[in-house]
């Protein structure tokens, strides 16, 4: 955005973003930014808790300082370390509700963390040139197409029984098993396809990512029905 | 190690072209698009989860306020990133 402004003009995806465009200026932008960050903080530690509120002030320090401005240009496992910070907002929820932490937020950090990479992994694969032209060290464009899709089919592989083990570690019924159980089937087949896919083709990789959001979305939205709807409506009620 | 080298150099003669102090021309179209509305729907959806599922109760007002915190805070201008975070291809 602010920071990226130079990357988001020659990338054809984000070219048109405000910045880039020259209709919003970058300073504008930055301070647009710091204000919602700071008052988003600050809103959160004093109407529900600390806990909840240094988590989202470690998280937006963590993507700034972290992603944005090191890792994203310098290393091809930008995304993987880049992913934690967007599989931070449920246990972010999670610290509102409890105050306190445990093994269940850490999961379903764990299940976005390990979703992200072949996620995103899957679009890089069909748009390698646009990053390569931006200068980003996306790991199709550092470490070539192949060495990509096995790694894609190396994280689903770790992803698939993350999203399965909320079932047997008690936490969700065999609902949410069975959903986490076929779609991760569904992940695992099109990471598969992604593997023997060469390069001019691009289906597979663009199935995979398309695929990526629904899987995510299905798992979180199964587990809501699952185990908080129930405690949702009772705190409406009350 | 050229191409990030590349892409500072690039950085440095944009940030010297846009030095500029005059206002420019957003509006609040621009400003909302710099939120990413679409990538947010994602982020909102997974703290929602995170936020019902666990266990103790919460009032409903005090939820909705966590609830927009975390979006605002998670918000790509809050971040100052680009387009390369997970969940922001569309």
């Amino acid at each position: 955005m602010w920071y990226d402004a130079d990357v988001d003009a020659v990338m054809t995806r984000t070219s048109r973003r405000p910045v880039p465009m020259g209709r919003v200026q970058p300073g504008e932008a930055l301070a647009f930014g710091l204000t919602l960050a700071g008052f988003s903080v600050a809103t959160l530690g004093l109407l529900v808790n600390w806990l909840a509120a240094g988590l989202l002030a470690f998280t937006i320090f963590f993507y700034v300082a972290i992603y944005t401005a090191w890792l994203k240009r310098s290393t091809p496992q930008n995304i993987v370390i880049g992913g934690a910070a967007g599989a931070f907002p449920p246990m972010i929820g999670w610290a509102a509700t409890t105050g306190a932490l445990s093994l269940e937020p850490l999961l379903l950090f764990l299940i976005i963390f390990f979703w992200t990479p072949p996620h995103f992994w899957a679009l890089a694969l069909y748009k390698t040139d646009d990053y390569a032209r931006a200068g980003i060290p996306m790991l199709p464009v550092v470490s070539g197409d192949a060495s990509t899709r096995r790694q894609i089919l190396l994280y689903t592989l770790i992803l698939v029984p993350l999203g399965i083990a909320p079932w047997p570690l008690g936490y969700t019924g065999a609902i949410y098993g069975m959903t986490a159980a076929i779609s991760g089937a569904i992940m695992l087949m099109l990471g598969w396809q992604v593997l023997r896919e060469r390069p001019p083709a691009e289906r597979a990789s663009r199935n995979l990512f398309a695929f990526s959001i629904l899987y995510l979305f299905l798992l979180f939205a199964v587990l809501l029905a699952d185990r908080g709807w129930g405690g949702l409506i009772a705190r409406l009620a009350t | 190690m050229s191409l990030v080298s590349e892409g500072a150099d690039y950085r440095g003669s944009l940030s010297a072209g846009t030095g500029l102090a005059e206002p420019s021309l957003a509006t609040v179209g621009d400003y909302f698009t710099l939120m990413k509305p679409r990538v947010m729907s994602l982020v909102v959806f997974t703290a929602l989860v995170g936020l019902a599922v666990a266990p103790g109760s919460l009032h409903p007002v005090t939820a909705f306020t966590a609830l927009l915190c975390i979006a605002v805070g998670q918000a790509p201008p809050a971040r100052s990133i680009c387009g390369t975070t997970p969940m922001s291809m569309r």
